[in-house]
C-alpha cells in the first residue's frame, strides 16, 4: 500500500487544485486561495489520517504485477493504479493525490517547471493549431471530440555534457568560365579535418516509457531558467509519472543529438566550398551528468471518424503539437488545382509567345 | 492562410522559372555567363539571348506542339506535388529531435584545428551554343 498526500483546503477541507496563471492554491468549493507554504504548513497541522489497519492490507491486490493500491484519504476508497503513477485523482471523490513512494528517495525529482498555461486556454490554442491548415478536413473543429484533456507532470531526464573529437569532410570548390568557344567548370577538391568542442546544458529526453518520444520532442523547447525546486504542491490539480526508463537508458537518444549539433557546427565552419560530404567523424560525449525534472505536457486524446489522435501541448510555453487527419478530397483538389493552374499558365505563355 | 498563399506565390514563380530556362537551355548558361563571365561582354550576352530566342523550338508565334503539352504538365505535377508535399509536413510536425541546438551553451564552440588538403582538380569544357553550327562540340578535357 503507498502512501499518498492530498491537499485540503484548510478553511472547508475540499481538494485544493493548483492554479498555473496565478501559481497559487485554490478551492473550488469556498473560492479561498493560499501558497504553497500555506497549503504545507496547514497539511502539516492536519490531523492523521484514518488507520485502516489489517482492512486495509487485507483488500490489496499484491499479486497484480505493475500495480499499486492507496487509500484515498479524503473519502477512503481504495484506488488502483500502476507502479509509474507519480499523482493522480481519486475516481471517486476526484480527490488530488500524489503517490509520495514514487517521489521520495532516488525517484525525488531534482526540479519541476509548474504548468503556466491554464485549461482554459487550451481550447484557443487548440483552435490556432488548426487554423492555416489547408489539409484539414473541413468539420474536424466542429465534429472531432475531445475524449480526454489531462495535465501530466512527465519525467524528464535533463543531461548536461560537453562533446569533443573531430570530422572529416570530401569537399569540392567549383568555379565557371567561359572564352569566345567553351564554357569552362573547374572543379577543386579538398579533404578538409575540423577538430573541436562544444559544451550542452539541459538537453532534455523523456524518462516514461509510455509517452511517445516523438511527441516529447516535438513540444520542446523549455525555458529552464523557470524550474523550480521540486515541492509536491505542485503536483495537485495535475497527473504525474515517475521515470521507468532510467537515465542510462535514455543517454543514447541525447548521445545521438548533441553528436549531430556537433557535426552541424564542424559544417558550418566550413566556408567557400561548394559541396562538403562528410567521410569519417570521431565525437565523443564526454563528463555527462544527469538531473531529474517533471516537465508540465498537456495531453488530448480526440477523435475523428473512428480514429484516434494525439496531441500535446507544451504546459510552459502552449507550444501544440500532434499530427493531424488530412481530407483526402482537400489533398487532391489541391494537388490538381494546382497541376492545372502551372498548366494554365505555361499554355497562356506559350500563346503569347 | 496568408501564409499558404504566399507559399503558393513563391511555387508558381519557381514554375515560370522553370517552365523559361529549360525550354532555352542555352537561356540560363547565357544569364550566367554573362553575370560572371570573365571574358565576356554585355552586348554578346545580348546576342546570344536574341539567337537562341530565335532558334527556340517548338514555338512559331502561338502554337503549342504535343511535346510542349506534356513536358508542361510534367513540370506542373511536379510542382503540385512539392506543394502538396509541404502542405502535408504542416500536418504531420511530430518527429524525433535530430539536434540539440537549443541547448548549446552560448559561446562553448572552439574550433581547435582545421586542416585543408589539396587533391586536385578537374576541368571540364563544354562548347558554346553558337559555335555548335561549325562543327566540333562535347565536353571533355581534364587539365
Amino acid at each position: 500500500m503507498s502512501e499518498t498526500v492530498s491537499f485540503k483546503c484548510p478553511n472547508c477541507g475540499s481538494p485544493l487544485l493548483y492554479d498555473a496563471e496565478t501559481a497559487r492554491f485554490s478551492c473550488e468549493y469556498c473560492g479561498s486561495g493560499f501558497s504553497l507554504e500555506e497549503v504545507e504548513h496547514a497539511s502539516a497541522n492536519a490531523d492523521a489520517p484514518f488507520d485502516w489497519g489489517d482492512y486495509a492490507a487485507g483488500v490489496s491486490d499484491e499479486h497484480l504485477e505493475g500495480l499499486i493500491s492507496y487509500v484515498c484519504r479524503s473519502c477512503g476508497a481504495e484506488v488502483v493504479t500502476d507502479a509509474v503513477t507519480a499523482a493522480t485523482h481519486c475516481p471517486y471523490c476526484g480527490n488530488v493525490m500524489v503517490v509520495e513512494d514514487n517521489l521520495s528517495g532516488l525517484l525525488k525529482p531534482n526540479g519541476v517547471i509548474p504548468f503556466r498555461v491554464d485549461k482554459k486556454k487550451l481550447q484557443e490554442i487548440v483552435k490556432n493549431y488548426c487554423s492555416g491548415k489547408p489539409l484539414l478536413p473541413r468539420n474536424f473543429l466542429t465534429t472531432h471530440k475531445i475524449e480526454e484533456v489531462k495535465g501530466v507532470y512527465v519525467p524528464f531526464w535533463l543531461y548536461n555534457c560537453k562533446t569533443d573529437g573531430s570530422m572529416t569532410f570530401n569537399a569540392t570548390r567549383v568555379r565557371s568560365w567561359s572564352d569566345s568557344r567553351y564554357y569552362y567548370t573547374e572543379t577543386s577538391r579538398y579533404w578538409v579535418t575540423c577538430d573541436g568542442e562544444m559544451a550542452f546544458a539541459r538537453v532534455p529526453a523523456d524518462g516514461s516509457k509510455r509517452m511517445d518520444d516523438a511527441l516529447m520532442d516535438s513540444v520542446e523547447p523549455y525555458d529552464f531558467s523557470d524550474l523550480q525546486p521540486f515541492a509536491a504542491g505542485y503536483l495537485s490539480g495535475y497527473l504525474a509519472d515517475r521515470f521507468d526508463d532510467d537515465a542510462e537508458a535514455c543517454l543514447p537518444r541525447t548521445d545521438k543529438r548533441v553528436k549531430n549539433s556537433m557535426a552541424e557546427a564542424f559544417r558550418s565552419s566550413l566556408h567557400g566550398f561548394s559541396t562538403a560530404v562528410p567521410v569519417a567523424n570521431n565525437i565523443r560525449l564526454i563528463e555527462p551528468s544527469v538531473s531529474y525534472v517533471l516537465l508540465p505536457v498537456y495531453l488530448i486524446r480526440a477523435s475523428y471518424n473512428g480514429e484516434e489522435y494525439q496531441f500535446a501541448v507544451n504546459g510552459q510555453t502552449g507550444k501544440m503539437t500532434g499530427n493531424l487527419p488530412v481530407s483526402k478530397g482537400k489533398y487532391w483538389g489541391y494537388f490538381f488545382g494546382i497541376a492545372a493552374a502551372i498548366s494554365s499558365l505555361f499554355a497562356a505563355a506559350t500563346f503569347l509567345m | 492562410m496568408k501564409r499558404m498563399k504566399k507559399n503558393i506565390c513563391v511555387w508558381l514563380l519557381l514554375a515560370a522559372a522553370l517552365l523559361l530556362c529549360p525550354r532555352q537551355p542555352a537561356f540560363a548558361q547565357a544569364l550566367g555567363s554573362a553575370a560572371g563571365a570573365e571574358q565576356e561582354t554585355a552586348p554578346s550576352a545580348d546576342r546570344d539571348l536574341e539567337e537562341v530566342a530565335a532558334s527556340a523550338s517548338g514555338v512559331d508565334g502561338g502554337g503549342m506542339e504535343p511535346e510542349d503539352l506534356l513536358w508542361a504538365v510534367g513540370v506542373a505535377f511536379v510542382v503540385a506535388w512539392a506543394v502538396t508535399s509541404s502542405m502535408m509536413r504542416r500536418m504531420r510536425p511530430v518527429q524525433t529531435a535530430k539536434t540539440a541546438r537549443n541547448y548549446i551553451v552560448k559561446g562553448s564552440y572552439r574550433l581547435r584545428g582545421y586542416n585543408e588538403i589539396f587533391l586536385g582538380r578537374t576541368v571540364t569544357k563544354q562548347e558554346r551554343q553558337e559555335s555548335r553550327n561549325h562543327g566540333g562540340g562535347g565536353p571533355g578535357g581534364r587539365g
